[in-house]
Order: structure tokens, then sequence, then C-alpha cells
């Protein structure tokens, strides 16, 4: 064999992993299609990082610029809208993956020994994926006044109203920063993705070692 | 990697590759078709009708349905202490679940207590949930 494949295959011993992992491994007849949902998940988060990287691109995180930027991309980016709803959409559809796929291990006792690991990462996992959307949801600014805050809705739908560090006020009485949305936007592209990376290399390699759980 | 071969017969398997492969290409096509859909059905976010309502001020967006049973948790507990304390506290019962379920039995509906427990929370959140849409 020659071409990158076999310069690969020296190196990294390529064949013997392909052949390990996929030609020559056998795996029990008759699983559930449900048994899919953690994989889909996967699936869903790679989409969110695909369209979220592509949204990084053109958002601003400034209470000032975050409405324009978002109508650039809306409006005038190539795909811009397609991207930008595929995203929308598929945090829900990767919260219900992740939702599914908990209710079906809680149902069926997935996590009784030696899988006691795989629930603490996964329903760590499923917290941090909430976490993240609740995060996503206050960077359109839109969503600046949906939880706390009130006053500043009416000032950020019009960006030229807005003001250079206070946009709004809570209704406890707090002065709404502009520095909170820089806060959000990073726990979402950064802080919380990271985390969400590390207990998922934990939870694979545990699903890895045990297998998947005999029928009940 | 688990080798099934030492638990399984050989009749009781089959090649991970193409069978499961296929499977697994099959229902990421359908997650692929069913964001497609609701891209296509699902309303346009809120931003537009802000645009169009926020001269009256008086529209309130509501968060998104998986966060609506935490969102009518604080609307309905009036001290954010207390939320938070509430939300620490069922995170930390849901993640040590395995280490406080020590029965032999795996399946939840065999399982008197526990099921009825998580019966129970289902229904709190759907409340939560549905008190969040319209409070």
């Amino acid at each position: 064999m020659a071409g990158p494949f076999s310069w690969l295959d020296e190196r990294y011993a390529l064949k013997e992993f392909l052949q390990e992992n996929f030609t020559q491994r056998l795996i029990p007849k008759n699983l559930s299609w449900f048994g899919c949902l953690g994989g889909l998940s996967l699936v869903a988060f790679c989409i969110q990082v695909g369209t979220g990287i592509f949204l990084m691109c053109f958002y601003i995180p400034s209470a000032s610029e975050a409405f324009n930027s978002l109508q650039y991309v809306k409006h005038s980016a190539q795909f811009g809208w397609l991207v930008q709803k595929l995203h929308l959409v598929g945090a829900q559809v990767m919260v219900g993956c992740v939702l599914g796929h908990m209710l079906r291990v809680l149902f069926k006792g997935i996590y009784k020994k030696p899988r006691e690991l795989h629930w603490v990462s996964g329903a760590s996992l499923f917290l941090l994926t909430l976490t993240v959307a609740y995060t996503g949801t206050r960077l359109p600014p839109e969503r600046f006044y949906t939880w706390n805050v009130k006053a500043g809705g009416q000032a950020l739908a019009s960006p030229t109203a807005v003001t250079k560090y206070e946009v709004g006020e809570a209704p406890d009485g707090k002065r709404f920063s502009n520095y909170r949305l820089p806060f959000f936007y990073a726990m979402h592209v950064a802080l919380i993705p990271l985390v969400m990376i590390m207990f998922m290399g934990f939870h694979f390699t545990m699903v890895r070692r045990t297998g998947i759980s005999e029928p009940l | 990697m688990k080798d099934y071969t030492k638990d399984y017969s050989p009749e009781e398997l089959e090649p991970f590759f193409p069978n499961e492969l296929l499977r697994h290409l099959l229902v990421i096509f359908l997650l692929i078709i069913v964001e497609f859909v609701g891209i296509a059905f699902l309303p346009e976010t809120a931003q537009d009708r802000v645009s169009q309502q926020s001269a009256s001020g008086g529209y309130q967006p509501k968060p998104l349905w998986f966060l609506l049973p935490v969102y009518g948790l604080f609307k309905l507990v009036p001290s954010k202490t207390a939320c938070f304390v509430l939300l620490g506290c069922g995170a930390m019962a849901f993640i040590s679940l395995p280490f406080w379920d020590r029965a032999k039995e795996r399946r939840l509906w065999k399982k008197r207590g526990l099921f009825e427990a998580v019966i129970i929370w289902l229904i709190i959140f759907l409340i939560l949930g549905v008190s969040g849409r319209f409070l």
C-alpha cells in the first residue's frame, strides 16, 4: 500500500487502530436504537461548536454593538440566517438528546456498578449543557432583560440609545453593566465548553472501558 | 476497549462495521432532518417582536422551554438565595444518585420509593415549567 495512508500507518499504526475500532470490532446484536441518544448528543454538540465558531466571527459582545452584529449575521452574512437559526434550534435539539439519554439511563438503572462515575460525569454534562444554553440565551440583545433586567430592554432594542457602561436597571435597583455581556460571552464560548470537553473525554473513556450495559 | 467476545457467543455478536456504523449514520441524518424541520417551522426569535413592541415597553420575553422550570422557581420563590440553595441541593442529589441508590434492582419502575420520588420530581418540574410560561 502506498500513498498518504501508508505514510500515516507507518507512524501512527492507523491500520491497527481502524481494525480494532471499526472493521474487526464485534458488538452485541439487537442493541436498542435509543442507545444512540448519547452519540447523538455528541453530534449535536459538534454542530453547536461549528455554528458557534461561525457566529463568533461576527458577534460583538458589547451592549451597543450586539444588536447590530446579530442583524448583520441574519441579514447580510452569506447563509448567516441559516447558521444562526441552526445554532438556536441545535441548542434545543441537544438538550432534548441529553435529556432523553439521561432519562433512559435513569429508568433502566444503567448507572449501577461499575458505571457510577458514568452517571456522575453524564449528570454533570447535562447540567453544563443547561448552563451553556442559558448563557447563550443571554447573548442576543432581546434577551438582556429576560430574567432580572427590565428597564434596559427598551434602550437595547434601539442600539444608538445605549450608554457606554450602564444599559439598564434591575428590579432590585442595581445597574445592569456592559461588563456582564462579555462575562456571559466568555462563559458561553470558552469556559463551559472546555469543561464540557473534559467531562466528555472522561465519560467516553469510561464507556469504552466498561462497554454497553447488558439488556434488562 | 471492552472485548465482547469474552462474554457473548459468536451468534450473539455482529460486526460494528458496517452494521452499527450505518445505524449511527442513519440516526445522525435523522437528527439533521429534525434540526432543519426546526429551522423551517419553529417561530423566529423574539428579536423582531422586541423591535416592534419595545416602544410600548410591554414585552417580556420568556426563556426557552428547558429553562422554564428554573425561571418558574425564581418567580415563585421570592428569595434568590433560597432558589440557589434549592437548585444546588437538587443538583447534588441528582449527580450523586448512584451512591445513595444501593438497591440490586436496576429497573426504576420496580423500585418502591425511588420511582415515586422521580415521578414527583418530574411533575414538580412540569408544574414549574408551566408556571414559568404563564407567570
